[in-house]
């Protein structure tokens, strides 16, 4: 084919040791310096770092191998083998609907590629208040500047997709402030598939940068390898029990892997880690695993425009605007940005049945949806969800929403519809259950305030997971210390978006990013003496 | 019916859901879920209640012409099934439990308005079922059609045939990049 699989390449050229755990006739037990549970944002730069320092990594990851010749660009294939739970994860209630990557890379295989540093007063509030040491920004910049170099990270410097210069001419017309976003991408095509899988290896995600740096440097990856418990003793995790997963991705073949390492990183993200640790009756005395669980709530805005915007095409993100994230008197504040609407995604928010869903499908090719990532966790009536165990020990994420989160929601449509009507909307919609079209600002303006506030009306969805394991100083709150060890467990590392007290108040792969390499560093440096 | 009513009527129906759900799999109306053949996730009763729902949830969409419609249907039931394999097992735990109170009389009559089984109901009384559990102001319901809706939408839009009335021309540089085909 006209493009080459590097992964696919590289693995046969450079004899990488991977394993398909799902193939394993029987038990195993294998010994490394470091296992890494995850490849993701945080399991693939910890790998890169550790392997780099010349250490014995294994990387053990729950989902497939999926590389550049399986992306397709098809939304069904890439929604049922590279989400968690068919990208139908959704929190406890059923409410919100939680989009999470799983596959080796992790989310980074089908985020939208916006990298965002961790804003200013997203570190201060952490400093300030959760007792988090050694993330000032200062201290930081040298992190967030090297994983760019290393990602690529750039302004896109082509033109926005017309679904993204909308965004821009809302945020012109009103006078609010906005920015070009930056993305990890190199030869991007400006396809925008990026969220079933880059078919093209543009985008630098932990599956074309880091984990072959890894495996470049030695380290032994495992797929399809479910971490189901880690076996504490006194202050010290002895081993990873594993269960392999069949072809199919979800049913255990019997077999169980048994990783032992003098150090244990946990890179499973949000949600999965404190599903492990709750699983592993890991020590709690504080009764913090899988508190403050953050997930910028997202609604929506629909808008039919006079002019073709072909939303399914073009770099995914381009343009947000941070207006209304600081300046916020009280109020909760987010983030403007848009989503790509590839068919799936599209109907799936839209939420009406025959003639109104049909005759919306129809007008795709018209159709601008704006969205508001509300920055949860920075305010007393914020304190985020907390991770539960199901009866099957599966995690599920109960989250509230709060009536400050209402009134932030509230608020967030009336200036997606300010901004669309302002971009030349012929109507626009909010998204819930009791909302229409309406053709000026004054009766969407009206019919925003009529909303119910009711879960399962109103259509929300997460695609940033955070929290769950925050990190700080004082054990009491907290789950890990300012650099990432577990306070109930010396050898035990968590490295990834679960230890943020807050959320980000942005996309968070690169607050991600600088923080593993942040972490892993200091833990070589741990480990070498 | 004023509201009173309708929040009776609600109550009525939320413990008709719970109830005639509990009974519908321990009186062994519930048929266990494939583990073996084609099918994964769905049941024969499944496989008719979404062949009768989906051309109304998607009015207007799927295909007019007998042949088409039914070889849009039938991909719609294998991508669903898939989908709901995919979910893992406790979500399809759960969606079978949602099958389970649509396909058992009492609970399907109750919760739904439908009392006849779904390949006799008219198209009219569907439409209604969705209407009533879309506007419900149970909770329950909403989140049980926005489950429906999703899994029907997905499973339609995703499929090429979909795509010329919507619009959408598929994916970019298909011969470059497309090097296999799609699930099915």
């Amino acid at each position: 084919m006209a493009i080459p699989d590097l992964f696919k390449d590289r693995a046969k050229s450079e004899n990488w040791q991977i394993t398909d755990a799902g193939k394993l006739d029987k038990n195993i037990t294998v010994e490394a310096d470091v296992i890494i549970i995850g490849t993701g944002a945080g399991g693939g730069v910890s790998a890169e770092v550790l392997s780099q320092a010349g250490l014995k990594v294994v990387m053990i990851e729950e989902g497939g191998l999926y590389t550049s010749d399986d992306f397709n660009m098809d939304e069904l294939e890439a929604y049922g083998t590279l989400y968690q739970e068919g990208a139908a994860r959704a929190t406890k209630d059923g409410a919100i609907s939680i989009f999470q990557g799983r596959a080796v890379g992790g989310t980074t295989v089908v985020n939208w590629t916006s990298s965002f540093r961790t804003p200013d007063p997203t570190l201060n509030h952490w400093q300030q208040h959760h007792g988090v040491k050694g993330f000032s920004p200062s201290e930081m910049a040298p992190y967030f500047e090297q994983m760019e170099k290393r990602l690529s990270v750039a302004k896109w410097a082509m033109p926005p997709n017309a679904n993204n210069d909308i965004l821009k001419q809302g945020c012109q017309a009103h006078d609010w402030s906005w920015a070009v976003i930056p993305r990890n991408v190199s030869g991007c095509w400006d396809l925008g598939y990026c969220g079933v899988g880059c078919p093209t290896n543009a985008k630098q995600s932990m599956l074309v940068t880091t984990v072959p740096e890894a495996l470049k440097n030695g380290a032994q990856l495992f797929y399809r390898c479910s971490a189901e418990r880690l076996i504490f003793s006194e202050h010290k995790v002895e081993a990873v029990e594993c269960l392999a997963l069949g072809s199919d991705g979800k049913t255990p073949t019997g077999v169980k892997i048994n990783f032992k390492a003098p150090h244990i990183v946990l890179s499973g993200g949000a949600i999965n880690n404190p599903g492990l640790l709750l699983r592993s009756d890991a020590p709690d005395p504080h009764d913090r695993i899988g508190k403050r669980t953050m997930i910028h709530p997202v609604n929506a805005s629909l808008a039919k425009m006079d002019e073709t915007t072909n939303p399914f095409y073009g770099a995914p993100q381009s343009i947000y605007s941070d207006h209304f994230q600081w300046e916020t008197q009280g109020d909760m504040g987010f983030k403007l940005e848009v989503p790509p609407m590839q068919p799936v995604m599209g109907a799936q928010i839209i939420g009406f049945h025959g003639f109104k869903l049909v005759d919306t499908m129809e007008d795709l090719p018209q159709l601008q949806s704006t969205i508001a990532l509300m920055r949860d966790g920075f305010h007393e009536d914020s304190v985020g969800g907390t991770v539960e165990l199901d009866h099957g020990g599966k995690p599920v994420l109960d989250y509230p929403v709060t009536d400050y989160m209402w009134n932030g929601l509230r608020k967030a449509h009336h200036k997606m519809a300010e901004l669309q009507f302002a971009a030349g909307a012929k109507s626009v919609m909010p998204l819930h259950h009791d909302a229409n079209f309406s053709t000026n600002l004054k009766d969407c303006k009206q019919e925003i305030d009529a909303l119910p506030a009711e879960l399962h009306r109103h259509r929300l969805l997460t695609a940033h997971l955070m929290g769950g394991c925050s990190m700080g100083e004082d054990e009491k709150e907290s789950v890990v210390n300012s650099q990432g060890r577990f306070h109930n467990a010396d050898n035990l590392h968590i490295i990834d978006g679960s230890v943020f007290p807050t959320s980000i108040g942005a996309n968070p792969q690169l607050s991600i990013y600088a923080l593993a390499l942040k972490q892993a560093s200091a833990l070589v440096k741990t480990i070498k003496g | 019916m004023d509201r009173r009513q309708f929040l009776k009527l609600g109550a009525a129906s939320s413990a008709a859901l719970t109830v005639a759900s509990v009974t519908a799999t321990m009186s062994g109306c519930s048929e266990s879920l494939p583990t073996t053949g084609q099918w994964k996730a769905l049941r024969k009763s499944d496989r008719v209640f979404l062949t009768a729902v989906a051309p109304v949830m998607l009015k207007g969409a799927l295909p007019e012409e007998p042949k088409a419609r039914e070889l849009a249907i039938n991909n719609m039931l294998a991508y669903t099934d898939a989908a709901i394999f995919n979910l893992g097992p406790h979500n399809t735990k759960q969606m079978k439990e949602l099958f389970d109170l649509l396909n058992f009389g009492l609970s399907r009559g109750l919760t739904t308005g439908v009392w006849s089984s779904w390949d006799k109901a008219s198209d009219k009384e569907i439409e209604n079922f969705l209407n009533r559990w879309r506007e419900s102001s149970l909770a329950l319901f909403n989140l049980a059609y926005n489950g429906l809706n999703k899994l029907m939408c997905a499973t339609w839009y995703g499929q090429p045939a979909a795509w010329q009335q919507i619009g959408y021309p598929g994916p970019l540089y298909p011969e470059a990049l497309i090097t296999k085909p799609s699930i099915s």
